[in-house]
């Protein structure tokens, strides 16, 4: 129940109820906000956008984006500079630590300083040293995550199936994933079930190397892991898609922290709806712009509610039926939107 | 004639007993049918709710789930039509509002509703339930809703579903018709018996002798009895009647919901037989729905595929439906692949039944006090009676003693509910504050209340407080805040100590002839009658009709007690002839240091654990164990019955000094040892022992630690009387009664029920072995000296 509790349903795409929305301070001008992107434009800059336009804030979009470029961020920080905007607003933690820099590393030649800014889509600030602390982000800098708890995930892993073994595979060089490996680590000991963690093995070059994926899979399996479990991990997203058609193959379930991971075939997550990732950045924007807070003030959250896909290829695939009470509260992804 | 002399008072009695007979009969079949009717109402009412609660949560799933499509609802047009489509799905519902948290109308089904607010109720039901599902009353009829929130949990609004009460209004109608022939049949042929029997055994006399009391009294009562079980086994009937299709609806919207997501899985492509958690969702549903014995899911040819609860034999025989079970049938484009069956647990209806038994059997032990409390009243006033003025005092003070105990069970829930403001609850020691004060002024102006009754005249004392008793009772009923509730309910503490005060004169008064005793009974007898009927009847009230109404119900008592009052005889004032005990007398009486000792560590903790305990803590805890006032009634009388039975036998029990003492600590270590049960026993039993504990405990001590006084201050009541002395101890152990809810109230903030309870049963024991030691001592030397010299 608890579990169900917690995934109620999502709430995505844009909420904006004009009828609800109270308006705000009215500020006395159009405000200006530097929005920089990873991909384009996603769902996040939908919610965000949405958002403000319920609320009615007179709010003027400046867009950069580094089509997965980090060598453009240097070129974007100086056009940021010189639009001089009210707030800054980043994508992804590859963008926003190139335009805000580590809490303790900020380099004023490099980076945006003095200036607002919230940040979207990052799923450990604190690993990422965006902030020291999620409570009080101690610069003039706040934002969302978007990872679900980890017991959460669990939990809503175990409703899927109960299960004693889970196997998961990480980067052991993204500082993440460990975080998350040990935080599955201690989970185990509470709740008491196995954890079987794998690590991608090391090049020369000390990069992962990941021609090996589908070997580790199975090796987890052979171990009796009953579910593979997915941290937010970059290096393994950029593998999933063949990682996780050797899982359902096998017949061993998958379970993603990231909706990047879902869309890659995993068989059910617990992920944020971006929509409402973006929404919740951009109240806390308005409590900036608006409110008069100062950014060190706010406390980087992640959402209260998430949304639990479920692919249903591949739970046909694997033979694996979701409870039925999920039913009432799952996403169900069917083909064309996997292949989208 | 000897035979004329005997059979006219004869004839005159068997009047009494008959009239006696039929109001009793009339007071039994109107509370019977009246409490039926509202555990019916309220048994419907909440299958109703249920069914409103389900399809509120439905339409926020299908909103959120809308939202989680990306279908914005940025434009409010495609609103009023999804607010449309789920009224139209659940028939009870006549119109659904969206609101905000000022309350203001945003969407509705009406669109003439859009911009109006809603009704403060409303809004502060929304406001208190957080996440849960929540209803209120409103003018147009119930409404119930839940919240709609974002996937950062804040709130974007409320959906408020108002819903007719056709079809409880149509169940009870068909409810009422019967029950009030059954009411009438048995409660009317009762008293055609009971006048039957009654007038026989008095022509019938045996040898020429009248006929026992016992025997008119049994034929007066017995019918009643008879005709109380005969309703009972009639109401069973109509229940089953009403509740069990309105139980097999709800089951059927439940089971059109369980039936969507079977459909859902299998459009995502599952077969029936492979779905997965079937069972557990259905044991969800009968977690959440206690009404469900069982429910299946069985399949075309009618074999059960999945199941949680004792599936009966006939339902995987193919006979799905039939007399207390829903079926949903599951269809695949008209092709009948299963179906789901819902089954009624017939407990769940005798469950009901057994809850309203146990009131009615409280009604039928308060009728048979009634009864004996008018014949009481009719044999003792009769004229030529030997103590006709005596007896005159019973029926006003056992009247206005009844309207104050009326209100013992649903007073601190009262007073929390008006002090609570803004949906933040009352600090329970506020809540404690005005019964403290009530005790305060009946404990402090009880000398000043005599002497003033003593000077106007007992009879002009006691219509003025009956008359300020009914203007506190009136006022509180009314009350729209704690500080007005505090003034009102001082008046009736003032009307209280007058009347008690005026009543205690007037029986001294009259009893001037035949002892003080004699008239103490008469006036405890009056007061005991009052304990017993008044909170078990007044908890039914309030669950009824509302704390309100009660109060003003208590109001009607005191203005009825005015007719009797007045009616005593007229015997002007004097002066007092006794004075009071001064504040010198007090400290003289407490350097008598066994005489501190009793009081301060038997007599004081005994009234604060009573008051405390029983009239604050009780009444709480009750409501917290979620049962209702009714429930806090009963035990009160519980108390109340145990002291008319055992305080008699507890003052038979020797005069010895050791034998009282041990009378007066054990007893107070039982009512530690009962209140401490309560703190381990979170339910029914522990409340049980705690009352049954504190009763016995209580019943104990009263007389021995009375006589104890007299003993261990020889030389104070040779020096300044008895009056003075007792006087002064009522007044010491009445300051009990008011630390008690002060107290209990401390301990409730800081502590809890179970941790109050802890501390106040420990503290009790330890005063009872305190208390016990150090009076066992003193007493040793002292009877060595006296044996000595």
């Amino acid at each position: 129940m608890n579990t169900r509790r917690r995934l109620v349903l999502t709430a995505a795409a844009a909420m904006a109820w004009p009828g609800l929305a109270i308006a705000g301070r009215e500020p006395a001008r159009r405000l200006r906000i530097s929005a920089v992107t990873y991909r384009g434009r996603t769902a996040v800059e939908d919610g965000f956008e949405a958002y403000l336009a319920a609320r009615r804030i007179p709010a003027e979009i400046l867009w950069h984006d580094i089509a997965r470029d980090a060598a453009r961020l240097p070129a974007v920080v100086a056009e940021i500079r010189r639009e001089g905007p009210d707030l800054v607003y980043t994508w992804g933690t590859t963008v926003s630590l190139g335009v805000l820099g580590p809490f303790d590393g900020v380099d004023p030649e490099r980076h945006v300083v003095d200036i607002p800014a919230v940040f979207t889509l990052v799923a450990d600030p604190v690993g990422a040293r965006l902030v020291p602390a999620m409570a009080s982000p101690g610069r003039p800098v706040t934002g969302v995550s978007h990872m679900a708890p980890l017991d959460a995930q669990i939990r809503a892993m175990a409703s899927y199936r109960g299960f004693d073994t889970v196997g998961l595979i990480y980067t052991p060089t993204e500082k993440n994933s460990r975080l998350v490996v040990a935080g599955i680590e201690a989970l185990g000991e509470r709740d008491r079930f196995a954890v079987l963690a794998r690590p991608f093995p090391l090049g020369g070059d000390g990069r992962p190397d990941g021609s090996q994926a589908g070997r580790l899979v199975e090796a987890l399996q052979q171990a009796g892991a009953q579910w593979l479990y997915l941290p937010p991990d970059s290096f393994l997203t950029t593998v999933a898609r063949d990682l996780l058609a050797r899982a359902t193959e096998i017949g061993l379930p998958s379970f993603a922290s990231t909706e990047a991971l879902v869309r890659a075939g995993a068989l059910t997550g617990v992920v944020s709806g971006y929509a409402s990732v973006g929404q919740f950045t951009a109240y806390k924007a308005e409590q900036i712009l608006l409110q008069g807070r100062p950014p060190a003030s706010i406390p980087v959250e992640t959402l209260s509610r998430f949304t639990l896909p479920v692919n249903l290829p591949v739970a046909r695939r694997l033979g694996l039926p979701p409870p039925l009470a999920m039913f009432d509260y799952a996403d169900l992804i069917d083909d064309a939107e996997v292949a989208r | 004639m000897p035979e004329i002399t005997e059979s006219a008072p004869a004839e005159a009695g068997a009047r009494r007993l008959l009239a006696v007979a039929l109001v009793v009969c009339l007071f039994g079949a109107l509370m019977a049918t009246v409490l039926t009717r509202a555990k019916l109402e309220q048994g419907l009412s909440q299958i109703i709710e249920a069914r409103v609660v389900s399809a509120a949560r439905e339409l926020a799933r299908s909103v959120e789930r809308a939202q989680g499509l990306g279908l914005s609802l940025e434009d409010l047009d495609t609103l009023p039509a999804l607010l449309e489509r789920h009224r139209q799905a659940e028939p009870l519902v006549d119109r659904i509002d969206v609101f905000d948290e000022q309350g203001r109308i945003v969407a509705s089904s009406r669109a003439d509703r859009v911009g109006a607010d809603v009704s403060v109720d409303v809004r502060r039901a929304a406001q208190a339930a957080g996440e849960g599902a929540w209803s209120a009353p409103a003018d147009e009829g119930p409404v119930a809703g839940v919240s709609l929130r974002t996937g950062y949990g804040l709130l974007i609004g409320h959906f408020g579903l108002h819903y007719v009460e056709r079809e409880l209004a149509a169940a009870m109608t068909a409810a009422d018709r019967r029950l009030a022939g059954a009411a009438a049949a048995c409660f009317g042929l009762a008293a055609l018996a009971s006048m039957f029997a009654v007038s026989w055994l008095t022509r019938h006399s045996v040898a020429g002798r009248p006929r026992a009391r016992w025997a008119l009294a049994a034929a007066c009562l017995l019918p009643l009895v008879l005709a109380m079980a005969a309703f009972g086994v009639e109401s069973q009937r109509a229940f089953s009647e009403q509740l069990v299709p309105q139980a097999v609806r709800k089951a059927a919207s439940l089971g059109s919901g369980l039936a969507g997501l079977v459909e859902r899985a299998r459009d995502a492509g599952f077969a029936y037989r492979s779905l997965h958690g079937v069972d557990e969702a259905m044991r969800e549903l009968r977690e959440h729905n206690p009404e469900l014995a069982f429910v299946a899911a069985i399949d075309a040819d009618g074999a059960v595929v999945f199941a949680d609860g004792p599936v009966p034999a006939d339902v995987a025989a193919g006979a799905g439906a039939g007399a207390g079970r829903a079926l949903v049938p599951l269809a695949d484009q008209g092709q009948r692949y299963g179906a789901l069956v819902f089954g009624i647990d017939p407990a769940f209806v005798r469950g009901l039944i057994v809850d309203m038994r146990v009131d009615v059997a409280v009604v039928l032990l308060v009728a048979l006090v009634l009864a004996a409390e008018l014949v009481r009243h009719a044999d003792g006033t009769a004229p030529g009676a030997p103590e006709a003025a005596l007896m005159r005092i019973r029926a006003p003070l056992f009247t206005f003693i009844l309207a104050e105990e009326l209100t013992r069970p649903c007073l601190p829930a009262y007073v929390g509910r008006l002090a609570a403001s803004g949906g933040e609850a009352a600090a329970p020691l506020v809540v404690g504050l005005p019964i403290a004060l009530f005790m305060l002024i009946v404990a402090v102006g009880q000398p000043a209340f005599g002497r003033w009754s003593e000077r106007v005249g007992r009879r002009r004392a006691l219509i003025t407080g009956g008359l300020i008793g009914a203007a506190g009772f009136a006022g509180s009923a009314l009350a729209q805040g704690l500080v007005d509730l505090v003034v009102w309910r001082s008046l009736c503490a003032a009307g209280y100590g007058i009347v008690f005060a005026a009543g205690q004169g007037y029986v001294l008064e009259q009893a001037a002839s035949g002892g003080r005793t004699r008239g103490f009974a008469v006036f405890v007898g009056a007061i005991m009658a009052a304990t017993v009927c008044g909170p078990s009847i007044g908890g039914i009230l309030a669950d009824l009709v509302g704390q309100r109404a009660t109060f003003a119900v208590s109001a009607g008592f005191c203005v009825l007690a005015l007719a009797p009052m007045s009616s005593l005889p007229v015997v002007p004032g004097h002066r007092p002839a006794t004075a009071a005990v001064g504040l010198g007398g007090l400290i003289g009486l407490l350097v008598n240091r066994r005489f501190a000792v009793l009081t301060l560590f038997a007599a004081i903790p005994a009234k604060v654990l009573l008051i405390g305990v029983l009239f604050y803590l009780v009444p709480l805890y009750v409501v917290e164990l979620g049962h209702g006032q009714a429930a806090a009634g009963r035990l009160i009388m519980f108390y109340g019955l145990l002291m008319v039975v055992l305080v008699p036998l507890a003052a038979r029990q020797g005069d010895a000094f050791q034998r009282r003492l041990a009378l007066v600590a054990g007893g107070l270590g039982l009512t530690g040892a009962g209140v401490l049960a309560a703190a381990a026993m979170p339910d029914e039993a522990g409340l049980l022992a705690l009352v049954g504990l504190l009763g016995l405990g209580q019943a104990l001590a009263i007389s021995a630690q009375s006589a104890l006084v007299g003993e261990l201050c020889r030389d104070e009541v040779a020096r300044h009387g008895v009056d003075a002395v007792y006087g002064a101890y009522r007044m010491l152990e009445r300051l009990g009664n008011v630390a008690g809810p002060l107290v209990a109230g401390a301990l409730l903030s800081a502590l809890g029920f179970a941790g109050a309870f802890s501390v106040l049963g420990l503290a009790a024991m330890a005063c009872a072995l305190v208390g016990g030691v150090v009076l066992a001592r003193a007493r040793a030397p002292l009877a060595a000296v006296q044996s000595a010299v």
